[in-house]
């Protein structure tokens, strides 16, 4: 903030012991009238809003006609005045006179020197002055020109046609493609055109028309690249926002999942899509959601590892708390579960909210197998997760302050093997760890198959190496290798990458006070835990605080017992099937086909 | 107003049991030892028993003054001016809890696995601890209790199971140790130990009714009891009397007694984890009912104010005592056996006055 003093040095350490009220403005997720009914969807979904009440954040789908403003220079020149360039007196409505709309949509797209905005003057029917305006690479050239300009230009279209603003003539009779809509005002013009439509403007209308033809160059859907499954599907979501919404609808097929679209950056005009379920999402979640991204005020989004920066609730926490996932069908299981699932144009991951913890340990695989695989896989996940995140703590620890804990024999092998090394153990997990993250990084970092072979050769080279230099003890090496594998079972990046941060934390508190200080670090870290929310959903919810009974947090049900929708979130229908859902089991087989 | 946001009948029970249970694994489970010979288990259920009677008041207090809480219904028993007294008698008596609770902790691991670390060392990462949890607020007291009190009974539930092979029946006998009469006397005495459950009244806004506060002090008194009266059934069951009453902490000359073959011995590290933790919780929660009771006495709307002073109060006080036996014998024995009178004398006071005074709370009567 330009208009804030900064701080100093003296001052924040000042600032740091000074008491300061605290600050009560954190989204807190109200609980549903007849919260303990487990009621199924309500019959009359009309007055549940899902709108945002914070006019004041009202954002880029209300305001952004005023925005953006328009140079001084330009409008001067436009209207051939000198000296009123100001705020107020930009235009806003498009102007009848296409001579003036041509040359403001020249201006705003810095024409000529932007060679890539095509403007193409022409007269409608041979009569009525007009130009298209689309950008090169974004717009499908064969729809612009066998559908758009062939029709638009060919006097025989227009026999009919009586007079007045030609546009209204031209979308009913003359184009023959799906989509065409009718704009007011410039600024939605310009947003329009940057997305690859192609815009009309015609003389004597105070209106164009944008007309569907986007057509650039997109990746196709793949196989999930992070989230690999052997059962269940196999796609994952592209980088085009529209065939990411596409797959969601290909699994929802339900009318009433609404999509709602936001533009966020300033100066990218980044395109960002929330989708829920209404009757099933939280009214209160979904405004929640709304208002966090229309009040995003930046320049520039690439995504959503930005956008989720920009909405999540403790940005310092080394844990995410939002769920990214580049699977549509996780996506739309969280829709269904009443989540809202935000995806942006440029990266093919979507966000949904709110999370918790046990998200973070799940994966798809979990639901596609049968419940007991998927439980035996999520509670080895959890080991995996704490190996990673305490076993060279412990074992700094057990090293250093507790050797008499250790069985005789484990303790002379370990003592043996670290017998010519002459650091102490914790410069010994601390080098190894390090020369672990630099491998990992370098292998991701370097081109496709010499990154592989650079992660295999320098885990096992420098490992041999370290070991035979007497630098690290072999059992270091195990316990580090260990200690990856552990890391890269947490199906989440953002938690794993979390978790190999507080590896260190613990290495160091091991390090400084054996198991008391590895406990001490363990109470802290589950206080921050279990006090930080996520859209106003607690984060350790279900479990802590508890929050109905949940047949799928660690232990995972058969589907059919899993009744009800995750209580913490507190959906509007919690119902998801009956007591019963297996129909069959109810009845008989027929006569003569029983035992 | 202080805001401790709400919570569940589980979490109330966690924090009443980490308060009560963790007693078991300090120095003063010896003195229970020394006084009540083989009997400590069925002492400590004398002291359970009286314990859910003295509670069984607590409960009639609170019920005459639906919607407010013990400091509250103090001043309005009392006066302005006495009631203010009682709650700060008990914020006191929270808080040298919390205290002794740290000193007892420290002395034992330095004791036993920390010789040559300074106790203000550990004393600093023990409160460090503290911090962290009370500065989110009770919520995160209640939900980190909560989070934890599964793997702590796993642990003290893992220690019992492996300590199978060193039980010997013989050792239990005589089984009413010094006397029945030694039993009632010293289980009455040492009530104190369960009176925690009084800690409930101080945020009974926090918890979802007044059916809520009976279920969840009940059941933790009950459950404390029953995990002490473990603790001391195995202990007396390992150990002749005449080797019990000489460990300084019990639970853990049991737990480094255990051994399976040449490999699996020595299970203190398990330990170690639930000594840890349990202690940074029992002292934390205390000094959070010390921090509420005191925030409420003063109409103070922010705890977090207060955690600072308050813990260099605990740093100081806890390294008054001048070593563990003086913690043992002295300043942990007198707060277990006059405890009492703090934990169910004063509300047991107050439900007096009211009732002869004819006082009830104002929603009482609506």
């Amino acid at each position: 903030m330009s208009g804030q003093k900064r701080q100093s040095l003296l001052g924040k350490l000042i600032s740091l012991l000074t008491y300061k009220p605290v600050s009560r403005s954190e989204f807190v997720l109200p609980e549903l009238e007849n919260e303990n009914s487990r009621r199924a969807a309500p019959e009359d979904k009309s007055n549940l809003s899902y709108e945002s009440e914070d006019s004041g954040n009202s954002g880029k789908e209300k305001d952004t006609a005023t925005k953006k403003p328009v140079r001084a220079s330009k409008w001067n020149r436009v209207k051939g005045e000198k000296g009123h360039g100001d705020k107020g007196s930009r235009p806003q409505e498009i102007s009848p006179d296409v001579d003036v709309n041509l040359e403001i949509i020249k201006d705003e797209f810095n024409i000529p020197t932007n060679i890539d905005v095509i403007i193409r003057e022409f007269k409608l029917a041979g009569m009525v002055d007009a130009f298209i305006v689309f950008i090169d690479g974004m717009a499908d050239r064969g729809v612009v020109n066998d559908f758009i300009l062939r029709q638009l230009m060919n006097p025989g279209q227009f026999e009919n046609y009586k007079g007045g603003c030609v546009l209204e003539y031209v979308t009913g009779n003359v184009l023959s493609v799906n989509q065409a809509k009718k704009l007011k005002k410039y600024e939605e013009a310009i947003t329009q055109i940057l997305m690859g439509v192609t815009v009309l403007f015609a003389d004597r209308c105070d209106s164009c028309l944008a007309i569907e033809t986007r057509g650039y160059e997109k990746r196709g859907i793949e196989k999930p690249a992070t989230e690999a499954v052997v059962r269940g599907s196999q796609e994952a979501f592209t980088e085009n926002l529209k065939t990411s919404v596409t797959q969601i609808r290909r699994i929802i097929r339900n009318k009433d999942l609404v999509h709602e679209f936001f533009l966020i950056g300033k100066q990218d005009n980044s395109m960002a899509s929330i989708l829920y379920i209404k009757g099933i999402a939280n009214p209160d979640v979904v405004k929640e959601v709304k208002r966090r991204l229309a009040s995003i005020e930046t320049d520039f989004i690439a995504g959503d590892g930005m956008l989720e920066q920009f909405i999540e609730d403790h940005p310092w926490m080394l844990v995410p708390q939002v769920l990214t996932t580049e699977r549509p069908d996780r996506t739309a299981a969280n829709i269904l579960d009443g989540k809202v699932a935000i995806l942006t144009e440029g990266t093919p991951f979507a966000i949904i909210v709110p999370a918790n913890f046990f998200a973070f340990i799940q994966t798809p695989e979990d639901a596609y197998l049968r419940w007991q695989y998927g439980t035996v896989l999520r509670f080895l996940r959890i080991s995996a997760f704490f190996i990673a995140l305490l076993l060279p703590g412990i074992y700094i620890a057990l090293t250093n302050y507790h050797p008499e804990m250790l069985p005789t024999d484990l303790a002379i092998a370990i003592s043996k093997s670290r017998e010519a090394v002459p650091f102490p153990s914790i410069v010994e997990v601390l080098l190894m760890e390090t020369s672990f993250e630099l491998i990992r990084e370098a292998g991701i970092r370097v081109p496709g198959l010499i990154g592989t072979t650079l992660g295999i050769i320098g885990a096992l080279i420098l490992g041999q190496a370290a070991v035979a230099a007497n630098i690290v003890s072999p059992i270091l090496i195990i316990i580090v290798a260990v200690t990856g594998l552990g890391n890269f079972a947490i199906p989440n990046y953002s938690l794993a990458f979390g978790v190999r941060i507080l590896r260190f934390f613990f290495i160091i508190l091991g390090g400084i006070a054996g198991f008391f200080g590895i406990s001490a670090g363990l109470v802290m870290l589950v206080a921050r835990a279990v006090s930080i929310k996520s859209f106003g959903v607690p984060f350790m919810a279900p479990a802590w605080p508890r929050a109905g009974r949940s047949p799928d947090i660690l232990t995972r049900y058969p589907v059919w017992y899993q009744e009800q929708r995750p209580d913490p979130i507190s959906p509007v229908n919690k119902k998801r099937q009956p007591g019963i859902s297996r129909g069959w089991v109810k009845g008989k087989p027929p006569e003569g086909k029983r035992e | 107003m202080l805001r401790e946001g709400k919570i569940g009948v589980f979490e109330a029970i966690s924090v009443i049991t980490f308060m009560s249970a963790t007693k078991v694994l300090y120095s003063s489970s010896r003195a229970l030892v020394e006084a009540s010979g083989t009997s400590g288990w069925l002492t400590t259920i004398v002291s359970g028993v009286t314990a859910l009677a003295g509670f069984y008041f607590i409960i009639l207090l609170m019920s005459r003054f639906p919607g407010q809480e013990l400091v509250s219904v103090f001043e309005t028993v009392f006066g302005r001016f006495a009631g203010i007294i009682f709650s700060l008698l008990m914020s006191v008596f929270f808080l040298l809890n919390s205290a002794m609770f740290a000193r007892e902790f420290i002395e034992a691991v330095k004791v036993y696995a920390y010789p040559l670390s300074p106790p203000s060392f550990l004393l600093v990462i023990f409160i460090l601890a503290i911090i962290t949890v009370l500065y989110f607020g009770f919520e995160c007291v209640a939900r980190t209790a909560a989070l934890f009190a599964w793997p702590m009974l796993a642990g003290l539930a893992v220690i019992v199971i492996l300590a199978v092979p060193l039980y010997e029946m013989s050792n239990l006998y005589p089984v009413l140790g010094h006397g029945p009469a030694c039993i009632i006397k010293t289980g009455l005495l040492r009530s104190s130990v369960y009176g925690d459950a009084l800690a409930l009244a101080v945020v009974i806004n926090s918890l979802q009714g007044s059916e809520h506060f009976k279920k969840s002090g009940v059941t933790a008194i009950i459950l404390s009891t029953a995990i002490i009266a473990t603790g001391f059934l195995i202990y007396n069951l390992s150990f002749p009397y005449y080797i019990a009453s000489e460990s300084t902490i019990p639970v853990y000359a049991l737990t480094r007694s255990i051994e399976y073959g040449r490999f699996f011995q020595r299970f203190e590290a398990i330990f170690l984890f639930v000594w840890s933790i349990s202690g940074i919780l029992a002292s934390a929660i205390n000094l959070y009912f010390a921090l509420s009771t005191y925030s409420k006495v003063f109409r103070i709307d922010d705890h977090r104010a207060l955690i600072l002073p308050q813990t260099v109060i605990i740093f100081s006080v806890s390294l008054i005592p001048l070593d563990i036996s003086s913690i043992a014998y002295e300043h942990v024995n007198h707060i277990r056996q006059y405890g009492s009178a703090i934990y169910f004398g004063i509300p047991l006071l107050a439900l007096l006055v009211a009732v002869i005074r004819g006082i009830r709370g104002e929603q009482a009567g609506a």
